[in-house]
């Protein structure tokens, strides 16, 4: 039989190693096998992975952070769901990440939630604006989602505890 | 077939080079930052005035710095709860908390910015209603 992997790595107990080193009684063989106990290191490895697989996984998709918006806290929150999002981005206005002028802003959600419902899919707009916005700019998305035909707005946020005031 | 050969390992090596590669991916593909939302519902007029229950409002008032508010569509002797006097935002939590004592079916409001106001404020203001179970928040466009 060739010798194999298998065989090349056999490992034996720390204790029995230790027997060797210090024998009592017998005389002490020549070869010493010194090995880590790598099992409670794979089990660590698998949980952090099924950890961060979960993490990954129920993490919210929908929206893009962008580094250019800072949103705002809040403790009260909804999970965010599927929904026509309206990104307010150096004072520029982006559907689902198109950018669309101010006076464009009507027709686009209105051919938007004409989709939607054409599919029988009940959907809300989702505002996406940082935390420093004036809400001067978020008013044409209010007054556009209101002449579309949106009832439900969610205003996104990061959810989180302490005084906001 | 001897002890010695049926007493082996699986050779581990190869499982924590591929764990460890997962790790590094799923570490820098996990996104850390959660978002959630605020919700609110608007009108959008497809409701008659006299189809719509009457029910007391909560009306606000709201700039960088202060708001004030009025309490609508009262019952006979519920009295008069409204602030004309500019309230600072700090303590607008505790005023919604007493009138939600008060008023027990105060379940709407609606908060009318200042176009100067900051998202953040609105966003607060927001938060402090839904925190005082007063769940029906509307923004009021300029």
């Amino acid at each position: 039989m060739k010798k194999s992997v298998l065989k090349s790595t056999q490992m034996t107990s720390p204790l029995v190693g230790l027997n060797r080193v210090r024998p009592k009684g017998a005389r002490a063989k020549k070869t010493i096998m010194a090995s880590v106990i790598l099992t409670s290191l794979v089990d660590a490895f698998s949980i952090l992975v099924i950890y961060l697989i979960i993490n990954t996984s129920t993490s919210s998709e929908i929206l893009k952070n962008s580094k250019d918006i800072v949103l705002p806290q809040a403790k009260s929150t909804q999970t965010l769901e599927q929904g026509v999002v309206v990104k307010i981005a150096n004072k520029r206005y982006f559907i689902n990440d198109e950018s669309v002028s101010k006076n464009q802003l009507i027709a686009k959600l209105h051919e938007l939630k004409n989709q939607f419902e054409s599919e029988n899919k009940k959907v809300s707009l989702i505002i996406q604006a940082d935390k420093k916005d004036a809400f001067s700019l978020i008013n044409p998305i209010l007054v556009s989602s209101a002449a579309s035909g949106f009832e439900k707005i969610k205003f996104a946020v990061t959810p989180q505890g302490g005084s906001k005031l | 077939m001897s002890n010695k050969d049926l007493n082996f390992e699986l050779n581990l090596l190869p499982v924590i080079s591929l764990l460890a590669v997962l790790i590094c991916f799923l570490l820098l593909t996990t996104a850390w930052i959660h978002m959630a939302s605020v919700d609110v519902s608007q009108a959008v007029g497809g409701q008659s005035q006299a189809e719509t229950k009457k029910q007391p409002e909560l009306w606000i008032q709201l700039n960088n710095n202060s708001l004030t508010y009025q309490v609508k569509n009262l019952e006979g002797e519920q009295g008069n709860f409204n602030r004309r006097k500019p309230l600072k935002l700090k303590y607008a939590g505790k005023h919604f908390n007493a009138l939600k004592g008060k008023i027990d079916n105060l379940n709407m409001a609606l908060i009318s910015p200042s176009p100067d106001t900051d998202y953040a404020k609105v966003i607060a203001m927001i938060d402090e209603l839904k925190q005082e179970q007063i769940n029906e928040v509307g923004v009021n466009p300029l």
